[in-house]
This record gives structure tokens, sequence and C-alpha cells, in this order.
């Protein structure tokens, strides 16, 4: 079985979210429960259709060149064509209801384990971001084709013109704050992993150091430490403000606003009153 | 923990100060601060202090002082020290490189980009005076210099874009100016001049290694919260003896993704992840101009840039268009 | 103590947060959809242009061309007036009613006077009014971009309204600057517009300089290989060429209202296979304006007063959004010119479209649309699928081709205006609305030409050069800015319905479009 030592007395019946008992077990190392079941059949349901779009095209085996996309612009909000984008549709359907089931898998699982529900709120703000690229804002905007193509390179050059349809994507307020969380969430990451790892791999012929060792590096080095219980907050808070800054920052690119991004700032020259525009 | 505080602190506890474990091979005493922030209390330790400066922070200060006075003097000049215009364009005023013709040297006018080259001595000083430290302090303290390392791959990309290339492609031109927008506006720039960023396999890798660390830590600090209420985020104590808290965090990611990292081994993924992000970068940067011209020329010629269907019929293109594309 | 504080500082956060919220939210001038957004690339990559349904444009207005001129038994301008240097073909009649138009076109406050010197002893004849000299060179201008920049400007041709928009001085153009230059100690010129009222301005004009005039900078900034050349040599620009560029292609976009993806598939910028019919157009847009700013505009520096010229004494040049002003087809296409043949072309005939019929093929065309009522914005083709592009292909598929591999039908019929006798044949400015023209001065504020001095972008404070300046067209300093058209102006939306029998220029859609030419002749053509 694969199981380890301890994890026999954990693996309890119950904390189900819906239909009782009904595929309470686990398969292996995994556990499925009724979500599993629905997130399985998503997954493998939506890579057939993956496999079957790519057969379809001319990339051939070249893994870089698959890409699945979606529908031209003409389709509005309906359906298209199988071959037309119809299978993009298809997929992102099953895309979100694998996602989905994730979340509540993760939340039962969470339940069964009797500890909260971090992960699977963490979680959802990765699926928001999915989201907000494939449904809210092609919603918004009228048209699923403004959804990002399934490929490696593809989706790099829709990123790319989505970009350029703005002249200058880095001019976005929430582009801006988005990408300074995603920095500051890794060089925390960076200094979090660093001082763990020091303290329980100082060195030959030292013993272990624990938190007051932890402490007092931070506090030696940069003059506060935040402490353990604090990093792990504010690291999960600035990796969720990454997230949740990067769905905005692409929702409002279109929907509410239709010019460069560098032309937005536009309304900070012209407030007279908060930033004084006076001659100088 | 009874009960969970995910957002903030809501209680407080204020013991003594806590003037810190011994230190070893120090010149130097720690700066007894003695003071507690109620602010920071909300976020996490509400202790601030004690401080070790030692020579290397202090000249680390020092230094980095000076880089932020010639940057900052340079932009309130370029608004003919109006305080009111500094603050009001902050965002948009700079201190740039020299210009191309005068290569590598290094005495270059002051007003043509000698100041920036002043800035950047002295803030690169400062950057490897704080590296220094971060050494230092992890072993007074008996600690590994794991941190340091981090530090330096960061360092690494920092030294790749201001210092490293320029000398590579001959010119400081190349480097990148201190300003807000102006970055931003290099970064832009560089990215259409050498082809199409996004076809740069490294930039590929070190966005990978981006999302990947913040995804992360979305990870781990979500688990541990998860187990705070079983004493979860003692890491290093979980590390050693392991208690139910890591025996729950780990069979939460078993079973749910099959697989699972220990409380020792998730620090050394994230370590990677976040060392790793900065250094394919520097590698990326590096191999920009100085290897490859154009990154999207270079995906067609390793085959995978995708194709797309011809929307148009096909057109003549203007012969001065066509006559420099051949030359 | 700490119990006080844990009330307090969730509602201190929240309230702060909120705040921050709220300003984010009301401040910005957000748009709401619907957004109307135009596919011009394949699907699945969006290359797509955005517009908000809702959007106005500045200056939209677009004037009623005036009744047709009696021409029977006209005398030439030349025999009836004195110094007619460059009109002096046309017959009396038509040229009255192409300075009547002019003069509502460019100062339909200050009228005649605004370039005649009616007071002189010559009175129309005289020329010591600098803006006749201008407007002279102006004319030739028009006349010389209708007739040789076909590639650009056809179907719809320029005429002077087409920059002028009821404006002394077009709306939107740009001054030299100085790039910043190295020879001071501390305190170099900066690269911005400090003074800018708007972003338009406060981007710097040096790259417009470089590639707006006839000695102009290389676009050529990306390498054709993918490696670094062996010998060493550079194959890419300088970093600071690419910034130049970048600011250039930006003013284009932000001209017409595209972004980038309207020409380039932004993962090749250079790749012609991969770029949009609108680059062929565009490139040829850049030359002429090139055309233009060395050889018409430039050369009058030495004409304009000094309230006239920038900071470095140059006069204000044209750059795409001159003409566009926000359109990716000024006014919308809107084909004044064709009642105006004979006076704004040197050969009496519209701008040629078979250049650029024969490289578009018809129109370049979107290749989907979504939203509503677009072609109520533009008179741009409906949407066309593959299978449109390739009928529109073969020359004569249409049952409109002429066997010359060129596909368009010229109009069958002269533009007859006579149906709307409301003039009663006289020719008289039409009125308009006071709104759309309000009285014109020197545009200032945030109209002011980018690269302008900071006594044009700030005109209340104090400026020599403008005091006690008494020509027609100054006006007073104390002035408010002029030009802005208030935003939610009505007038400025409302698509007048074009002279009849010229009904379906801009309001018939689709394949009318496509197959309809420039009109061959009109009643005011001079024989």
């Amino acid at each position: 079985m694969a199981m380890l030592s301890f994890e026999r007395k954990y693996r309890v019946r119950g904390g189900t979210l819906i239909g009782g008992d009904l595929f309470d077990f686990w398969v292996g190392p995994f556990y499925v429960g009724f979500f599993g079941v629905t997130a399985v059949f998503c997954a493998l349901l939506g890579s057939l259709l993956i496999f079957y779009d790519v057969s379809q095209s001319n990339a051939g085996m070249n893994v870089f060149a698959w890409s699945v996309n979606p529908p031209s612009i003409e389709y509005g909000l309906g359906l298209a064509p199988l071959d037309q984008g119809g299978t993009w549709q298809l997929v992102t359907i099953l895309a979100c209801g694998a996602f989905f089931s994730w979340v509540l898998r993760e939340i039962e699982i969470c339940r069964k384990l009797g500890i909260g529900w971090h992960v699977p709120i963490a979680y959802s703000f990765a699926v928001l971001a999915y989201v907000s690229l494939v449904v809210i804002r092609p919603l918004l905007l009228g048209a699923w084709g403004h959804g990002f193509p399934y490929g490696i390179m593809s989706h790099l050059d829709w990123v790319s013109n989505v970009g350029y349809q703005f002249l200058h994507f880095h001019y976005n307020p929430a582009h801006m704050l988005a990408v300074t969380f995603f920095f500051t969430t890794t060089m925390f990451l960076g200094l979090h992993a660093g001082v763990i790892l020091g303290a329980v791999n100082p060195g030959k012929g030292e013993t272990v150091k624990y938190g007051e060792h932890e402490n007092a590096y931070f506090r030696d080095f940069i003059c506060y430490s935040i402490g353990p219980y604090g990093i792990h907050r504010l690291g999960l808070f600035f990796a969720l403000n990454a997230g949740f800054w990067s769905a905005v920052c692409i929702i409002i690119s279109g929907p509410f606003w239709d010019k460069g991004w560098p032309y937005f700032f536009d309304f900070y020259l012209k407030t007279p009153a908060a930033i004084g525009n006076v001659a100088y | 923990m009874g009960t969970y505080s995910s957002i903030y602190n809501r209680i407080q506890i204020r013991g003594p100060f806590d003037p810190g474990v011994p230190l070893r091979n120090s010149s130097d005493t720690r700066i007894q601060t003695k003071t507690f922030s109620y602010w920071l209390g909300k976020i996490g330790d509400p202790q601030v202090g004690p401080l070790y400066l030692g020579w290397s922070g202090a000249a680390s200060l020092a230094f980095g002082f000076i880089a932020i006075e010639i940057i900052g003097l340079n932009m309130w000049a370029s608004v003919n020290w109006d305080p009111y215009a500094f603050i009001r364009n902050l965002a948009f005023l700079s201190l740039d490189p020299p210009p191309a013709e005068y290569g590598l040297n290094p005495l270059v006018p002051l007003g043509d980009g000698g100041w920036w080259i002043l800035a950047g001595f002295f803030l690169t000083t400062s950057i490897i005076l704080w590296w220094v430290r971060s050494y230092t302090r992890a072993r007074a303290l008996g600690m590994g210099t794991h941190t340091s390392w981090a530090f330096a791959s960061a360092i690494f990309l920092y030294l790749s874009l201001g210092l490293f290339r320029p000398i590579l492609m001959g010119s400081w031109s190349e480097a990148v100016p201190f300003g807000i927008i102006t970055h931003l506006n290099w970064t832009a720039s560089v990215s259409v001049l050498y082809g199409n960023w996004y076809y740069n396999p490294f930039h590929m890798l070190s966005i990978v290694f981006l999302y990947g660390s913040t995804m992360l830590f979305a990870m781990h600090g979500a688990t541990i919260l998860a187990v705070s209420r079983f004493g979860g985020e003692r890491e290093a104590e979980e590390i050693v003896d392991r208690g139910t808290a890591a025996e729950r965090g780990a069979l939460f990611w078993r079973w749910t993704m099959g697989f699972n990292a220990t409380f020792e081994s998730i620090h050394r993924w994230a370590w990677w992840f976040a060392v790793l992000t900065t250094f394919t970068g520097a590698i990326g940067v590096l191999l920009t101009g100085t290897v490859v011209d154009n990154w999207y020329l270079w995906g067609v010629k390793h085959g995978i840039a995708p194709e797309y269907p011809s929307v148009y019929p096909a057109y003549p293109i203007p012969d001065e268009a066509v006559r420099s594309m051949v030359q | 103590m700490s119990a006080r504080y844990t009330r307090n500082s969730p509602i201190i956060v929240g309230v702060l947060a909120a705040a921050l919220v709220l300003i984010g939210l009301a401040v910005p001038p957000w748009v709401f959809p619907p957004i109307k957004s135009v596919e011009t690339g394949p699907a699945a990559i969006e290359m797509v242009q955005f517009i908000d349904a809702d959007r106005e444009l500045p200056y939209d207005f677009r004037p009623e061309p005036l009744e047709p001129a009696d021409n029977t038994d006209s005398p030439l301008a030349s025999e009836v007036y004195q110094n007619v240097q460059v009109l002096g073909e046309l017959t009396d009649a038509e040229f009255t009613r192409l300075m009547l138009a002019i003069t509502e076109w460019v100062s339909p406050e200050q009228g005649c006077e605004y370039c005649h010197d009616l007071t002189s002893e010559e009175g129309f004849a005289s020329d010591d009014v600098y803006t006749k000299v201008v407007a002279r060179n102006m004319l030739q201008m028009v006349r010389h971009i209708n007739t040789n920049w076909p590639e650009h400007v056809a179907p719809s041709g320029v005429t002077c309204y087409t920059c002028h928009r009821g404006q002394n001085v077009p709306p939107w153009s740009w001054y030299d600057q100085n790039r910043p230059g190295g020879d001071q100690f501390m305190g170099k010129p900066r690269p911005w517009h400090l003074e800018a009222k708007t972003i338009r301005q406060f981007f710097p004009t040096v790259p417009y300089a470089e590639y707006l005039m006839e000695e102009h900078a290389s676009a050529q900034i990306q390498s054709a290989d993918p490696l670094v050349s062996r010998t060493g040599g550079a194959e890419v620009a300088l970093e600071q060429q690419a910034e130049d560029l970048y600011l250039f292609m930006m003013q284009m976009a932000n001209s017409m209202n595209v972004n980038c993806t309207y020409c380039h598939n932004s993962r090749a910028f250079r790749d012609w296979s991969q770029s949009t019919p609108y680059r062929w157009i565009a490139y040829w847009g850049i030359r002429m304006t090139r055309d233009i700013n060395s050889n018409y505009i430039q050369p009058l520096a030495s004409v304009f007063p000094d309230n006239r010229l920038g900071p470095l004494g140059d006069p204000a040049k044209a750059h795409c959004g001159t003409c566009h002003l926000g359109n990716n087809k000024p006014l919308g296409g809107y084909e004044l010119l064709d009642h105006y043949l004979v006076g704004l072309t040197e050969n009496g005939e519209a701008p040629d479209p078979a250049p650029k019929q024969a490289i578009i093929l018809g129109e370049a065309q979107p290749t989907a649309v979504t939203g509503e009522n677009q072609t109520a914005e533009e008179p741009a083709p409906a949407p066309v699928s593959e299978e449109a592009i390739e009928q529109s292909v073969a020359p004569g598929e249409g049952g409109s081709g002429q066997g010359d591999g060129v596909d368009y039908n010229s109009q069958e019929q002269p533009a007859d205006t006579g149906g709307n006798t409301d003039l009663g044949g006289t020719v008289e400015p039409i009125p308009q609305d006071e709104s759309v023209n309000p009285p014109s001065s020197e545009p200032t504020g945030t109209e002011a030409p980018q690269g302008a001095a900071p006594s044009q972008v700030d005109p209340d404070s104090p400026d020599a050069t403008m005091e006690g300046e008494g020509t027609a067209d100054a006006p007073s300093t104390g002035q408010p800015p002029s030009n802005p058209l208030p935003e939610d102006s009505a007038p400025a939306r409302t698509e007048p319905e074009p002279a009849s029998g010229e009904g379906e220029t801009s309001d018939s859609a689709g394949q009318a479009a496509t197959t309809r030419g420039p009109a061959q002749g009109t009643t005011t053509r001079f024989d």
C-alpha cells in the first residue's frame, strides 16, 4: 500500500460534502471522493479533447506548436463548430469543472484531516485568475474568442498581442501591482526557505537551530523578524494578491479600458486639485 | 491555537524585549532597540530589533544612502529643483546610463551618465556589503548560509542587467536606467528590439519559476496556516521531531495530488524555485544581444513557433521595406 | 488596552481600503461594456481592436458640402482676381465656393479676414497677412497629397477640414524638442513634457522628428538573423532607438484609436508576411507625412510669427493624429473631397484607389466583428469571411468588374445636390452648431501641440510673445483654452446625413462599400 507509516490512523470515514460515504475511499495515495470522480472525469475527457483537437491540426509531434484555439470572435457568445473553436469551448467547460471539483475535493480532505480551509481558498484564487481569462473577460467583451489558446507557444503569442493591444502593458496599474506582488512573494519565499534550511542545516558540528535563532537572524539582518506564523500569513497574502491583481489587470484590459495603458494616466495630469496641475 | 488568525493577529502578546541569542565572531554588539510596534504586531511579531549593524552593515547603509542621494538629486535637478514637481513626477523621472558613444569608458561626464555610473557603483557596493552581512550574520548564529546564496542569485540578475551584459555588449548604454517608468520603457523596448522576449527560453523558465514560487508560497503558507491549530508554524521543531501538524500537512497533499513534500523538503523546493527565478532570468539577459539577436527567429529556427492561418491575401511588400530586410 | 485596539484597527484599515478602492473606481475615466471589437488577424491570438461603443471622438463633426457652383458663363478666377497663384484655372463661381468652404473649415469665426487684409489697397490680392501665404502653401499641399499619395489617402482624399476641423490651427500637431543632452553638470533637459496636460503631450517628440521628416532614422531595429553575426557587427539598433520607435508607434496607434495588432502580429513586428494590409497603408502614410512635413510645413518656418512657432523655432508639424484625430479613417472616411475635386487636387480627379485596391483588394477588412451598430461608427465593410476575401481576389466576380483587375465602380452619376434647395442656390457657409466650432485661438492647454512651450500649455501664465499680437488669428491672452469639445456634446457624435445624391457615402454598409469607388466627377468639375 502506498501508505506512510503514520497514515493509517488518519484514514477515517466522513467529512464529505455530498454523497455520504459514496466514493469515500483511497486509491493508492489519492483520496477519491465524489469530487475526485468528477475531477477525473473532466480532466480525462478534457485531455482527450485536447489530443483530438491537436490531432486535427498539422502540428504533428511538435509539442510547442500544439494548440487548442478558441473560436473567432465572429461567433460571439455562441457555440462554434468543433473544428472552429468548439473544442476549445468544451475543453474550457471541462477545465472549469475539473478546477471547481478540485477545490471541493480539497475542502473534503481538509475536513477529514481537521485542518483549516486555507489551501482550497488559496487555490480558488488561481482558479479565479483562470476563469477571469477564459470566462469573465470574454463574457464582458461579448465573444468567447477573447479567451486564450491552450498551447505552449500560442498562449505566449496571445499574451504578446494582448499586451500590445494596450500599447505598453506595463503601464497597467493593476499589472504593476500584480508584478510587484509576484516578485515580492518570490523574495519572501527565498528568505523564508533560506532561513529554515539554514536553521536545520547549520553545517558540520553545529546543533540544529530553532525559532529563537530564526528570529535573531532576521532581527540582526534587517531589524525585524515577522515570526513563524507571520511569514506564512504574509507569504500567502502576497501570493494571493499576485493572483488577484493579475485577474484584475486582465479584466480591466478591454472591458473597462480600450486605449493604450499609457494614456490611462491622462486623468493624473488632468486632476487639478489632487496633484496641483500648475505651471512651474 | 484554538482559532485561526488568518488575516491578522487579534491578540498581541507582549513579553519582555528579546535581546537575541548570543553572537559569535562578531566585533560589535547588537543595538538593543527595545521597541515594539503595535501595527507590526498586527501582521507578525510586534518586536522591532535588536539590530546588529557591524562594519558591513554601516558601510552598506552609507553606500546605499549615497546611491539613493545621487539618483534622487539628479531627478530633482531635472525638474529645476522644484520640490513639488519632483514629487508629482517622481514616477517619470530617471537617471539614465551614458549614451552609446561612450562605450565602456568609466570616465563619462557627470551630466551625461557619469552620475549613473557613480550611482551604480555605490548601489552595487552597498548591495554586496549587504550580502556580506547576510553571510556573516548567519555564521555568527551558527546557522547555514542558505539565505545568502538565494540573495546572491538575485544579485546575479541585478549585475547581469547593469554590469555583466553592458560589459559583454561593450557599452554602458545597454544598461537599465534608474527610474520607475523608464525602467519599464527599457523593458518593453528591449523585448521588441531583440525579436520577442516571450520566445526567450530562459525568460520562459524564469516566468515558470516566478509563478511557481508564488504558487509554492501559496501552497506552503496555506498549509502551515491550516495546521497552525496543531502548532505547525514551528517548522524547525516539526522537521526534527515530526508532530501531527506535519503529518496532517503531508497527508493533505498526498491525498490531494498523490505526492507530498516534508516540512524540510518543501523549503528545498521553495529555495530552488526562488533561486532559479532570478538565475534563469539572468542567463536569458546575458544571452540577449551577445548570442541571440532575435528570439522570435531563434524560435522559428528551432521549429517551436506555431503557424496561424493567413487571413489576408498576399500583397506585395513596399520595395524599400524589402530592400532593408535583405541587406 | 489591546481590547480597544482590536476593535478599532479593522475599521481604520477597512475605511482606508474602501477609500482607495473608491478613488480607483471613481477617478480614472473607465469605460464600460459593451466594447466593440474588430478582429484583424487569425482567430485565437487576439489581434483585435477594442473601442468603447460610447466612445466620442474629438472634432467628429462632418460639414456638409456647399451647393455646387453654377459654372455657366463664369469667367476664370484669374481673370476676375489679382494674385491668384494656385487656383487661377477655376471658374469664378467655383473659386468663390471653394474660398467659402475653406473659410468654414479653417476660420469660421474670423471669416475672410483671417487671411485677407481687406483694409489694404490691394484688398483680396494682398499677401500681407502671413496666414494667406500659409494658406496658399497648404492649398498646394492638399492638392499634392490628393494627387500624389493615393496609396494612403484614396478614396476619400483630404481637404483642409481633414486636419483643421474648424480650427485655425489643426488640433493635434507637434513641435521639435531637444534630445536630452549631456552638456550640463546636473539638470539635463528631461525627456518628458512635465507641463503636459495630457499623456499625448507628455511623451517626447524627438521620435517624431526622427521618423516624420525626410531625413529619417531607420525603423529596421530588429535583426533578421536569429543569432549574433560572427563578425560581431551590430545587427540590432541601439536600445534608445528602439525606445524612440516605440514612442513613435504608440503615437501612431493612439492617433487612430487602434493598437499594435491593427497592423502587426506582435510576435514578429518586422515580418510583413504576418502583418495585415493596414500596415501597407500606414507605411505610405508615414512617407506621406515625411513629404509634407519636410516640403510644405517646415519651409514655412520663416513665414509664421513667433507665437506660431515651437520652442525651437519650427512650425507645428503633422503626425498621424493631425488628420486622424482618433479615427482609423479621418472623419470615418467621409468623402468631402469629392465635392471640391477641381480646387483641391492637381488634376481634378479623386485620389486613384487603384494602387490601394490592387494591393488590399477592395479595402483592408477586419476578419470579424462583434458588437452592434459598427457600420454606423464608420463606413467599414461588414465582416467578411475568408471566402469573401477570395471572391474579392478575382476581379469581376462581384459582377462589377471592369476587367482591368481593379474592382470598383465609379459613381454612375455626378453628385447632384440640387434636390436640396434650402440654400436657394446662393453659396453660403453652412451654419454650424456653436459648440462644434467655438471661437478658435491658438491651441492651448490640452490641445497645445506636443512639444509646445510651457506658456502655451499653460496659457494663464504670462508670456511676452503673446502680448499685443494684433493679427486676426490672435486670441487675447486671457482667453480660456479653446477647442476642447464638451465631452458630452451631442453634435459631435451626430453623423450628418450627407448631401442627397451622396446618401450612400457613409451609411451603406457591406458590399456597397467594397464595390463602389470614389466619385469620378462632380458638378464642380471644371473642364
